[in-house]
């Protein structure tokens, strides 16, 4: 009897070590298990990437117009630092390579990036995964997303990939960008990981995978293949085409969702351009924090049709309070040409309200390009200086 | 595929596993469910791991909201962590942004030039979602890394900007201006950051914090991230907290002397002969073996390693001085900061770096905005912060020891203990202590000092001492103040009540201090009268999150490295209360033992009559 | 019996608690960390001739037991006192054994021996999406002994480069195997690229940019190229047999300009163009898959044709793409030249 207790207790005591051992052994396993996770992410990858080919086209064009495409840099509030500084680095002009696109039609919709045309070629073809070749015609734009639509004729049944919605978008997650730029039939690809879900006034994701003309309107995909976005060069201070080209490499890339854009993507195929709204005010820097004061008011403009006048203070647009410039640049980046506006303002003590059409942005000479120079090889304090003027 | 040469390489746990994995890759890469689940397992380890820390990462603003930083909270109370460079332009107050979309505000509490850290706080909430902070010490080469902030000043939304590398290496050097910015022992990652990261965290892949980034190798393509970020490393950062918690600006440490390689060893080829290291017994051409406790190897490494110590951290150094090794303890003179008149001289060759010299400067001005109030290097900024950061270290220690609470006015905590001396036991004793300062000690066995059946105490009034053979007497208060115990007593009383400031006249907390191997906060008291005690209380508890413990406590009067002080160690619960159950009396930096008061009981009892009143008193 | 599994269970977990107790706050070692070792052990940093705008730092890779090292290569070699750091921060002299144009590589020794040094496997060992650790010293972070920093991504792409260094084009010929950690930084060209398991891939390149993005190329030069090249077995390649002068029989509507797309404008009767079928108003958009973007592509490719062997010509007529073969004769005194006033 007696016995038989110690043997059951030795037994429970037993099972006390066992399971401290197990749970010891279970948390090792829990950090070799991470180690794994991560050392098998190439396959994953690959897999990943294997599974969006099929969607993903080659854009090959000819020729290129005598002189570059006109930019339109759209006037307007500019926050944050100038990245690269005055002497700012970038790509001088576009390379001579293909680029990609991505199928959004089974009958040949091809969504990719404006930056894919800024040598103003005027034949442009696309190349599918089985190697053939077709004319494409482009039908759309918006320059607000640095977006285009192509349209391949002649052709049905192509296989149009899943794209992730905003739920299934997390940050941390795998995010691997696809792209044909170097040339070849095989694709680069780049792997990071969703850096923010939400940037550039709600019209990008922002991934730290390395993002560069090499992949520019090819897409971004998660680790199942699902389409993340088409990658873009989006910048905060630039709405010309290749504003944000400066990026590449840096660790800040940016793409817009294909998923919820289907209005987007039937607007452009419409053969719409959609531009960024232009006001026609220029603000005051400095702000105490209750609006947005008018430093100047372009003639012509909406803002000059809607009687606002210098020294006037802009309160709220659409119903959204603006307390400052970068508020102000908030509310301004998710509108378009043709969007109506409600402005509060305040004039001389009263307060007014004005109703107007955001208009197209007037047309500006191409700012000369400025070459990369060298600079000393130390660290700088990587605190953002604040913007000039 | 070829594997590397057999021999050099014993694969083992992970890594056979890995080569398992790249071997079967090779045959058919297409992945298996198995190994698809692990890869989305640790892909959602991630996810979670930057969920539990988005709260705590905050984009720092001017008030202009005109450029900006970031910044990581480490403290409930929104304390949080960020560059000096970020805070120049801010100022005494900016904005924090935080993952809720809002902007708080936001004050300067504490500035470190040297090693470009600031304390900020955020207010506004009751609770602030914070980060641990981890141990830079165990970071290596390849780990992963995430880092955080605003670069560019992306987050409209104030949410920050998460990028994921690993470790490019360890206790780099990245030189600063006239002793400005050093980047010493610090972290270099290739986890992508930008202008805007400044100020924000590294995390290892377990959200512990490792460091805080602040530079970038930026060249010809401009100032974007080209794979080279920069990271102080969070060990280095905790030994400046206390100061900059106490609303300081900060000052490193120097030897005075500099050291340069010659055939493998380093040898001092300069020293000041007023600098405390010379007058301990360091010449010229003496070899520099060892910095606490850190073998040096080359001039270089000792260049960056010292610059991670503050001004007066007690330190040990070994030098070879004709044959003989010295070991020494002393405390580190402050370095002064330099505000260069000219450009830098021209870049030193390859594998040099700039001497640690003695360059004098004119007093007083750093180069700061002038939206930051102009403080001495080394002072107090803000006093009123200083007394709160005091109130909040108490109320803290309070918490922790629950003494006050488990004891109110009618019980206290009766402790048996053992003298040791010299590795003996010489003597025990009997002691009762209430949690308003009065107590009683009975010597049961004798010890050098002290005769069995003698006794001290405190009724809340009076001190008295009774020998064994005699009768009580009172003992006059000044004397009485003198003595360790008392002091200690009342140090231990002060701190249980609600409002320790206003028992003194002066509470200071003067700043940072190592004692018992630990980073304190060292705090000084003076009462009414005039006596003056320290006492320090520890930074950081032994799992590496914040704790207050009391460490120590001294009698101010005279030269404070030679008088003796108590120690409080091997904190362990009696009741609901935590009490140090091992007190030693020691002396100097290197904290030597004279006596160790070893509890073998303790427990908490109701106070007998008269427990604490004078024995044999007549009733009054 | 029972207490002797009694003391082997609490054996094990005594053991199991040795081998996981570790301070609360220390994480586990990177899988990365031992390659990283044993690269570090096997790479130099190397100091010579800094000019201008080259800087004179670079790394290098030890690839014998006799003091064999890669490297790129650079103006920092043209100079008699190059010098190597090696892993236990002696500082030795170097001198150039032999340089590769197409590789762009460079190959030292030094007069002492290396007994740790990497093997170099002569079949590629990375796929793409593969994780690689580029081992570098850019900026110059690391000073005298002091290890190399590492910088990790995978496999981009195993591709034929096209490049050129800011104005002129280098003659890097051939596959490179690109990269997305950043290794375009001065310092870092020669540094050993190397798998999760320490296997040596390739070496950093020297810095280049594509002409095909106008941005700076990340890539190692494939290891099993360097092989051949590090044993001195390079394959000469000689001019080859002098080849007469193709004749295709196409002149291109070229007055819109050079870069213009390359239409066809007439086609010489008789000629191989005649012969497949080829017409005016017939767009060329490639020549054997290498796109031919405008006039200026149709003569470069054109003129590198070797007569006698076919050639497959993608052409756009109206909205139709099709290839066409094309037997390509060499030009005699008779056939009417290519080339447009």
């Amino acid at each position: 009897m007696q016995r038989q207790q110690r043997l059951r207790r030795v037994g429970t005591a037993h099972q006390c070590v066992i399971a401290a051992a197990l749970a010891l052994c279970a948390l090792r396993s829990a950090a070799l298990a991470q180690d794994e996770g991560m050392l098998l992410a190439p396959k994953a990858f690959r897999a990943a990437v294997e599974r969006i080919l099929p969607s993903v086209v080659i854009i090959e064009t000819y020729g290129s117009s005598a002189t570059p495409v006109a930019e339109r840099p759209a006037p307007g509030p500019r926050p944050g630092p100038r990245p690269g500084g005055r002497r700012g680095g970038g790509i001088s002009k576009p390379g001579e390579g293909p680029t990609t696109g991505l199928i959004v039609s089974a009958d040949g919709l091809i969504l990719t990036s404006t930056y894919n045309f800024l040598r103003g070629q005027p034949i442009i073809t696309v190349v599918l995964r089985d190697g053939s070749q077709h004319v494409a015609k482009l039908l759309g734009r918006d320059e607000t997303r640095k977006l285009c639509v192509l349209k391949v004729e002649g052709v049905k049944d192509l296989p149009v990939p899943k794209t992730a919605g905003p739920q299934e978008l997390k940050v941390g997650q795998w995010a691997i960008s696809v792209g044909y730029g170097y040339g070849g039939h095989e694709p680069a690809i780049s792997s990071g990981i969703i850096s923010a879900t939400r940037r550039m006034s709600g019209r990008a994701v922002q991934t730290d995978a390395n993002l560069s003309p090499a992949n520019y309107g090819g897409p971004l995909i998660d680790i199942e293949g699902r389409v993340l976005g088409i990658c873009v060069p989006l910048s905060p201070q630039s709405r010309e085409t290749a504003g944000g080209t400066e990026w590449y490499d840096s660790g800040i890339g940016f793409a817009v969702p294909v998923h919820g854009a289907e209005g987007l993507i039937k607007r452009m195929a419409s053969g719409e351009t959609i531009r960024p709204g232009w006001l026609g005010i220029r603000p005051a820097t400095e702000s105490k924090g209750e609006g947005v004061t008018i430093e100047e008011v372009q003639p012509n403009s909406p803002a000059a049709g809607a009687g606002l006048k210098k020294g006037d203070i802009i309160v709220a647009i659409n119903g959204q309070a603006v307390a400052d410039t970068a508020a102000l640049a908030d509310v301004m980046n998710k509108l378009a040409a043709g969007d109506s506006l409600t402005l509060v303002y305040k004039q001389g003590g009263e307060e007014k309200t004005a109703t107007l059409t955001l208009a197209e942005p007037p047309a500006t000479p191409v700012p000369p390009v400025r070459p990369a120079t060298t600079r000393a090889a130390t660290s700088r304090p990587v605190a953002s200086r604040p913007a000039r003027g | 595929m070829k594997r590397p040469k057999a021999g050099a390489w014993v694969p083992a746990g992970g890594c056979a596993l890995v080569a398992t994995l790249l071997a079967a890759g090779a045959i058919a890469d297409s992945i298996t469910d198995d190994e698809l689940s692990r890869v989305r397992e640790a892909e959602a380890a991630r996810i979670r791991a930057v969920e539990k820390v988005y709260g705590s990462v905050v984009a720092i603003y001017p008030k202009s909201r005109r450029g900006g930083g970031s910044g990581v909270v480490i403290d409930e109370e929104g304390f949080l962590l960020t560059n000096n460079h970020v805070m120049q332009p801010v100022g005494e107050e900016g904005l924090g942004g935080l993952s809720d979309g809002k902007l708080y505000k936001l004050t300067l509490v504490g500035l470190d030039p040297g090693g470009d850290i600031a304390v900020s706080r955020l207010h506004g909430k009751p609770k602030f979602d914070c980060s641990a902070l981890g141990d830079s010490d165990t970071v290596s080469v390849g780990d992963w890394c995430l880092a955080m902030g605003n670069p560019f000043v992306l987050a409209e939304d104030q949410k920050p900007t998460v990028t994921l590398g690993v470790v490019s290496g360890i206790n780099r050097y990245q030189g600063g201006r006239g002793n400005i910015g050093v980047y010493g022992n610090c972290l270099q990652f290739d986890t992508s950051i930008n202008p805007g990261n400044s100020g924000g965290p590294l995390y290892n892949l377990e959200t512990r914090l490792v460091g805080i980034n602040g530079r970038g190798s930026f060249e010809e393509r401009g100032r974007v991230n080209v794979g080279l970020g920069y990271a102080i490393s969070i060990n280095q950062i905790k030994r400046f907290l206390p100061d900059l918690r106490a609303a300081k600006v900060c000052m490193h440490g120097t030897l005075d002397a500099t050291f340069g390689d010659r055939d493998g060893k380093v040898i001092c080829e300069q020293v000041n002969l007023d600098a405390q290291i010379a007058k301990l017994g360091l010449e010229l051409s003496d070899r520099l073996v060892s910095f606490d406790g850190h073998p040096i190897h080359s001039a270089n490494q000792f260049a960056s390693l010292i610059s991670t110590y503050p001004a007066k951290w007690p330190v040990q150094i070994a030098f070879e001085h004709e044959g003989r090794v010295r070991s020494v303890w002393m405390r580190l003179r402050p370095l002064p900061y330099e505000v260069p008149q000219r450009p830098q001289p021209t870049p030193r060759p390859a594998g040099t770096r700039p001497a640690t010299g003695p360059v004098r400067l004119p007093p007083g001005v750093l180069p700061t905005t002038s939206a930051v109030r102009q403080t001495k290097p080394g002072e107090i900024r803000d006093m009123k912060l200083n007394q709160e950061e005091c109130e909040r270290i108490f109320a803290r220690w309070r918490g922790f020891s629950a003494q006050a609470k488990a004891l109110g006015a009618s019980k206290a905590i009766q402790t048996n203990e053992e003298i040791w001396i010299n590795g003996a036991k010489a003597g025990a004793q009997r002691v009762l202590a209430a949690a308003d300062g009065r107590f009683r000690i009975e010597i049961v066995q004798a010890y050098p000092g002290f005769d069995a059946g003698s006794a001290l105490g405190f009724d809340g009034a009076a001190f008295w001492e009774k020998p064994a053979d005699g009768p009580a007497r009172q003992v006059r208060d000044a004397e009485a103040r003198r003595r360790s115990e008392v002091a200690q007593s009342l140090c231990l009383a002060a701190l249980q009540q609600d409002h320790p400031l206003k028992a003194f006249k002066e509470v200071v907390l003067e700043g940072g201090d190592r004692v018992l191997n630990q980073i304190a906060f060292r705090v000084r008291l003076a009462d009414q009268a005039g006596n003056r005690l320290a006492c320090w209380l520890s930074l950081l508890g032994p799992d590496g999150t914040f704790q207050t413990r009391l460490l120590k406590i001294a009698m101010l009067d005279g030269s404070t490295e030679r008088d003796p002080m108590w120690t409080c160690e091997d904190y362990r619960p009696v009741g609901p209360a935590m009490v140090a159950h091992t007190r030693r009396l020691v002396k100097g930096l290197a904290e030597e033992t004279q006596l160790e008061a070893r509890a073998v009981s303790c427990q908490i009892v109701d106070i007998p009559a008269n427990a604490f009143g004078v024995p044999d008193a007549p009733a009054r | 019996m029972r207490p002797l599994v009694s003391v082997l269970f609490f054996a094990c977990a005594a053991s199991a608690v040795a081998a996981t107790t570790r301070p609360a706050t220390a994480p586990a070692r990177s899988p990365f960390a031992r390659a990283i070792a044993y690269a570090q052990e096997r790479s130099v940093k190397i100091h010579g001739a800094g000019i201008a705008l080259e800087h004179g730092y670079a790394a290098g890779t030890i690839v014998s037991a006799d003091g064999l090292i890669l490297t790129a290569d650079g103006l920092i070699i043209n100079t008699s006192n190059l010098r190597v750091t090696l892993p236990d921060g002696r500082i030795v002299g170097a001198k150039v054994v032999r340089r590769s144009e197409p590789l762009q590589s460079a190959l030292l020794k030094v007069d002492v021996s290396t007994p740790s040094f990497f093997e170099m496997p002569d079949k590629s060992p990375v796929t793409k999406g593969d994780w690689v650790l580029a081992i570098n010293n850019s900026f110059k972070v690391a000073d005298g002994a002091e290890p190399l920093s590492v910088n990790m991504g995978i496999v981009s792409l195993v591709a034929d480069v096209d490049a050129k260094r800011k104005v002129q084009d280098v003659p890097y010929d051939g596959d490179a195997i690109l990269i997305d950690a950043i290794t375009s930084n001065p310092g870092a060209p020669g540094g050993a690229v190397v798998t999760a398991d320490g296997t040596l891939a390739g070496i950093v390149g020297r810095i280049m940019e594509s002409k095909a993005t106008n941005t700076r190329l990340n890539y190692a030069v494939p290891i099993e190229r360097l092989r051949p090249f590090v044993l001195g077995q390079e394959m000469i390649v000689g001019p080859g047999t002098p080849k007469g002068k193709p004749f295709v029989g196409i002149r291109l509507f070229t007055l819109g300009g050079r870069k213009t797309p390359a239409y066809i404008d007439r086609i010489a009767p008789g000629s191989p163009a005649a012969d497949a079928g080829l017409l005016k108003d017939d767009l060329v958009l490639a020549i054997n898959g290498k796109a031919v973007r405008d006039c200026e592509d149709y003569q470069e490719l054109e003129a590198a044709l070797a007569p006698g062997a076919p050639a497959t010509f993608t052409i756009k007529r109206k909205s139709q793409i099709t290839q066409v073969k094309l037997s390509i004769r060499e030009e005699t005194a008779h056939a009417t030249p290519t080339t447009a006033p």
